[in-house]
């Protein structure tokens, strides 16, 4: 056990993080294309969370809050490089050159679809469906995006729509 | 597929997309930041080795001319070479607390040694300048006092070679006092940027 407060809270924040990895690689790839912006994204996340974890006071889930602070950086980081992400190295994982690679292949390309699909939506819509794809309800989503639950169920409501065409139109022209 | 279904069919694809995450665990510079403290840690302990030596080396010799020629020269000399060293050692090892070790295992303890040495750096290296002044000062005094009374001490200090030579080794180190002021405050200023940035904190140290 940390015997100190400062060990305490890094103990605390690796955990965090480790636990929710995921959650947020899958965020910052939504947001950011390019393999070295996405680091740089998920390092100034891992600070932002790091500062604002002596503040946490369990008012909602850790996961709802790591997720509002990993929103807000990425929003912030969008605007300071004024949308001009590069679409380079768009592609989450390298393929795969195992046994039954093309199955693999197939499989993550239908899940590299719904991020591309995810990206393609208009921003306001991109951030909550990304928030509901973590399996954040409406009031989590609402707390982490700041805006009322009835505007999350619109909001959500009109990027499954969106999200639908998306899909089909890869579907249609991959066959 | 009902919409609800048809969420729960893209919440499980999205929450395999990504089996190979990033390391969240613990941000990559803090653990090559965490590392190259250690390794300068080591590396100290091994700098003690050339003190050490030219402590033993120096005073040894001092005191062991002192010993086998009790001339008030060697007297002197040997008198003075321990109180420098003493007051060196004292000075060093003054500067040098509370710059072995974290106080402990996290990043800003890390960050706070990092600092600690940089600024204990800063002040052994002015402390060096004001050292090797004051022993070129009294050891040039001791000497014209035992060998070359005869001569006016600004004849002395300019005629022989050898006090020359030591004098222009305070020009070259304030020199080089400089520079590596220079370097360490910039380090500095980058430690304390990390600091704020890490911890927003911009007050003294814990």
């Amino acid at each position: 056990v940390p015997a100190d407060p400062q060990s305490a809270l890094e103990a605390r924040l690796q955990r965090l993080l480790s636990a929710n990895q995921a959650a947020l690689r899958r965020m910052v790839a939504s947001y950011v294309r390019s393999p070295e912006d996405q680091k740089d994204l998920q390092q100034e996340i891992a600070l932002a969370v790091w500062r604002s974890l002596p503040g946490f006071r369990g008012d909602c889930s850790e996961k709802t809050f790591l997720l509002r602070i990993a929103h807000n950086r990425c929003l912030t980081f969008l605007q300071s490089h004024k949308w001009s992400v590069s679409l380079e190295g768009s592609r989450l994982d390298p393929q795969d050159r195992q046994p039954h690679a093309e199955d693999r292949a197939l499989r993550e390309e239908e899940k590299e679809g719904l991020l591309q699909a995810v990206r393609d939506l208009p921003l306001i819509y991109r951030e909550i469906m990304l928030l509901a794809l973590e399996g954040l309800d409406y009031r989590e989503i609402s707390e982490v995006v700041g805006i009322s639950e009835s505007n999350v169920g619109a909001r959500l409501s009109r990027a499954r729509q969106q999200l639908r065409q998306v899909l089909e139109v890869r579907r249609e022209q991959r066959y | 597929v009902s919409k609800d279904i048809e969420l729960e069919q893209w919440r499980l694809s999205w929450s395999q997309m990504d089996e190979a995450a990033y390391d969240f665990a613990e941000p990559k510079w803090t653990v090559a930041f965490k590392a190259g403290l250690a390794a300068q840690s080591r590396r100290r302990l091994w700098g003690m080795l050339a003190p050490v030596m030219t402590t033993a080396v120096i005073g040894g010799y001092l005191l062991l001319r002192a010993t086998r020629s009790a001339s008030w020269l060697n007297i002197a000399s040997a008198i003075e070479g321990g109180l420098f060293i003493g007051v060196v050692w004292t000075g060093c090892l003054w500067l040098a607390r509370a710059t072995w070790k974290p106080l402990s295992e996290s990043t800003a303890a890390f960050l706070d040694l990092a600092i600690r040495r940089a600024k204990a750096n800063l002040a052994t290296a002015r402390l060096g300048l004001s050292l090797l002044s004051g022993q070129l000062v009294v050891g040039t005094l001791i000497e014209w006092i035992a060998s070359h009374s005869s001569q006016h001490i600004f004849t002395y200090v300019t005629s022989s070679p050898f006090v020359v030579w030591q004098w222009a080794a305070i020009p070259t180190y304030v020199l080089w006092l400089f520079w590596y002021g220079r370097r360490h405050r910039n380090n500095l200023q980058r430690l304390f940027e990390l600091r704020r940035q890490l911890l927003g904190r911009t007050g003294p140290l814990s």
